[in-house]
């Protein structure tokens, strides 16, 4: 669990991992695990009695509760942010706060003990001038602790309340709760911080981490599915000497060296001041530095052939389209190397003319009607993406993986 | 962006309402126009020319894991362009690069070959290469050449790897159907496929494909919600114009929350 989170603790997750994901040791860690292969194989036995149908029902029902999480998780508002006003006299100002949660172990506390709740720190500035919101706006004097803002933090007390400090010269200084607030001094000027009612949490969205980290650890486990696959596939080929054999020697070759290299080179620890290696490290360092890497590489450099290739087609013109094509292309690239940039040096930089520079009809050509094009793609997609989850979600989507053929 | 704001709390519960009235329209049986694809109208003439020619079909879902929508919609696609092949007892290789993808996809093939009277389906035809980019190429490409094949289809998500793939895919002759939402990928199928689904196009496959009301239904839906996107930009556009810079509530209204 992060010792620093910028979300709230989950729905129950402080009494989660004090009571359920707890450390177990002896007779209970193996009854743990024995009660777990249980579960699984009644589950998976379940599954098998449910037919296709319930099977069906059950994946509807995962499904919907899954997205359902991670729309809560979007939809709730994050809550973490704090505002308020500070009051002096006549003048009011503006109180920017972000909250964090902390669980600070306390000193020499064993490894394995339960984490401690989760206390709530809120950093903030009472904002003496208004701030410059234009991003284009230069020359502006950074903002100056003291004369443009102040800053404010604290944390929260079991019962609700805050424990705040503000920042002054002489060092931290605490806030004296007064009416309805904290009474706070704005250079020499009393005034009262009034807080804002705390926003909803958005209980929801501390739980994604943990459940990505439980979809990696199954994805993990699919991994061997992928070597079963490889294995009989290639050992099918091999067995009965069936075409492209080699290949499948080849794999079995590699798939054992950099396995037992891989593994065996774990042993030991080189240290780079000694000249000998041990064989076990020589040998992953063959597989690994001198096969795989060398092949990723020449993989990737033969891209550069293939482009040319691709563009030679892409750039024959056989209709108006390819021929409107090959001229912007023909265009941007000129545009884009001296020596084209050459050719329209002699117009001016400046002025309406410079708009005819090569350089300039090429930038325009990329960033306004290719980017439009672009984005248009995008939104394509996008649309598209979010009714293809929609109906997944309420598997309204066809396949046969979920059941349904078209 | 890792929390609604305000113009996602309104905006995407209308898209969905969108949809799904859609949906209900088509279920009720009213006729919906859908313009046709002259990339998904290939299909059956490129798996009929594999066909044809005795060869077999590969097709490629890209890097993508099975978690992911652009994967799904490809696994889908194989189902249909597996029942074609079936027909003329061909066959179809699918090679991967996640292995959770296996299962799914030895079921979709099993299904159509099933749903065609066929029992030749093998489960080699489903291969896990490697989960590294350029083995997977090397191996889609060795693939390629070995088994002669006749016509490749690449749906999914792709990277740098497409491009080996595709032109590696025309030099042994074979007929080629490129469909990927990944927009940097686009010009690369262009170049190197004889046709190229692009964007939205490729969730629209399937609808076009089945004929199915809930995907035509979601289709239309869809082009409702990029309509008011594109009513939205114009009102932007000429807002900005005509007033500068947006009201301080609208940017509220817009501006990304929590990063």
């Amino acid at each position: 669990m992060d010792k620093e989170a910028p979300y709230p603790p989950g729905l129950l997750q402080d009494w989660l991992v004090r009571n359920v994901f707890v450390h177990l040791y002896t007779w209970q860690f193996w009854l743990a695990i024995a009660v777990t292969v249980v579960a699984f194989f009644a589950l998976l036995y379940a599954m098998q009695r449910f037919g296709s149908a319930g099977r069906r029902r059950l994946t509807v029902v995962c499904t919907f509760l899954a997205g359902f999480y991670y729309a809560l998780s979007f939809f709730l508002p994050p809550g973490h942010t704090l505002a308020g006003k500070v009051i002096a006299g006549t003048q009011t100002y503006r109180f920017e706060g972000e909250s964090t949660w902390l669980r600070d172990q306390p000193e020499g506390a064993p490894e394995d003990a339960p984490p401690v709740p989760a206390v709530r720190h809120l950093a903030g500035k009472i904002l003496l001038t208004q701030p410059v919101e234009d991003s284009d706006a230069k020359d502006q004097p950074e903002p100056q602790e003291g004369r443009d803002f102040i800053t404010v933090e604290g944390t929260q007390g079991p019962d609700g309340s805050w424990q705040l400090t503000q920042t002054t010269a002489g060092g931290p200084r605490p806030l004296a709760a007064a009416e309805r607030g904290y009474s706070v001094d704005l250079n020499g000027v009393a005034g009262t911080l009034l807080l804002n009612p705390a926003p909803a949490l958005n209980v929801a969205k501390a739980y994604e981490t943990p459940l990505g980290n439980f979809l990696m650890v199954m994805g993990s486990f699919t991994i061997g599915l992928g070597v079963i696959n490889l294995l009989m596939i290639h050992g099918r080929t091999l067995a009965t000497g069936g075409s492209g054999w080699i290949n499948s020697l080849g794999f079995f070759v590699g798939f054992l060296g950099m396995t037992v290299f891989g593994l065996w080179q774990t042993l030991y620890k080189v240290d780079p001041a000694d000249p000998t290696i041990p064989f076990a490290v020589a040998g992953y360092r063959f597989f690994f530095d001198g096969l795989l890497t060398p092949l990723q590489s020449t993989t990737f450099a033969l891209l550069g052939f293939f482009i040319v290739s691709a563009a030679y087609r892409a750039f024959r013109i056989q209709n108006t389209e390819a021929a409107l094509m090959t001229i912007i292309a023909f265009v941007v690239m000129l545009g884009s190397v001296p020596l084209g940039q050459l050719l329209t040096a002699w117009l001016p930089e400046d002025g309406p003319a410079s708009l005819l520079r090569l350089e300039n009809v090429a930038n325009w050509l990329l960033t306004k009607p290719n980017a439009a094009a672009f984005r248009g793609i995008l939104f394509g997609a996008a649309t598209g993406g979010f009714a293809l989850s929609l109906r997944v979600w309420l598997s309204l989507e066809g396949g046969a993986y979920l059941g349904k053929e078209f | 962006m890792q929390f609604a704001n305000w113009g996602a709390w309104v905006l995407l519960p209308l898209f969905a309402a969108a949809i799904l009235l859609c949906i209900r329209h088509t279920r009720r049986g009213q006729e919906l126009f859908i313009r046709r694809v002259p990339g998904v109208d290939a299909i059956e003439e490129v798996v009929g020319r594999a066909v044809e020619l005795g060869r077999p079909v590969l097709f490629s879902i890209g890097l993508g894991s099975v978690q992911e929508m652009v994967t799904l919609q490809a696994i889908s696609v194989i189902g249909h362009v597996a029942k074609l092949a079936a027909r003329f007892r061909n066959r179809v290789i699918v090679p991967v690069v996640d292995p959770m993808t296996i299962p799914v996809i030895e079921e979709v093939q099993r299904e159509a070959y099933l749903s065609v009277g066929q029992e030749g389906f093998n489960p080699d035809d489903v291969r896990f290469l490697s989960g590294d980019q350029f083995a997977y190429a090397a191996g889609v490409v060795g693939i390629m050449a070995r088994e002669n094949v006749g016509a490749t289809f690449y749906f999914g998500t792709f990277y740098a790897e497409s491009l080996i793939m595709a032109e590696n895919g025309q030099a042994v002759g074979a007929a080629q159907i490129a469909a990927t939402p990944s927009a940097n990928q686009i010009p690369f199928f262009l170049a190197s496929c004889d046709y190229t689904i692009i964007g939205e196009e490729y969730y629209a496959t399937t609808a076009l494909l089945s004929g199915d009301p809930v995907l035509k239904g979601s289709l239309v839906g869809q082009d409702i919600g990029k309509l008011a996107m594109l009513v939205l930009i114009v009102l932007g556009v000429v807002l900005t114009t005509y007033l500068g810079a947006p009201p301080a509530w609208l940017s509220g209204f817009l501006a990304p929350k929590g990063g």
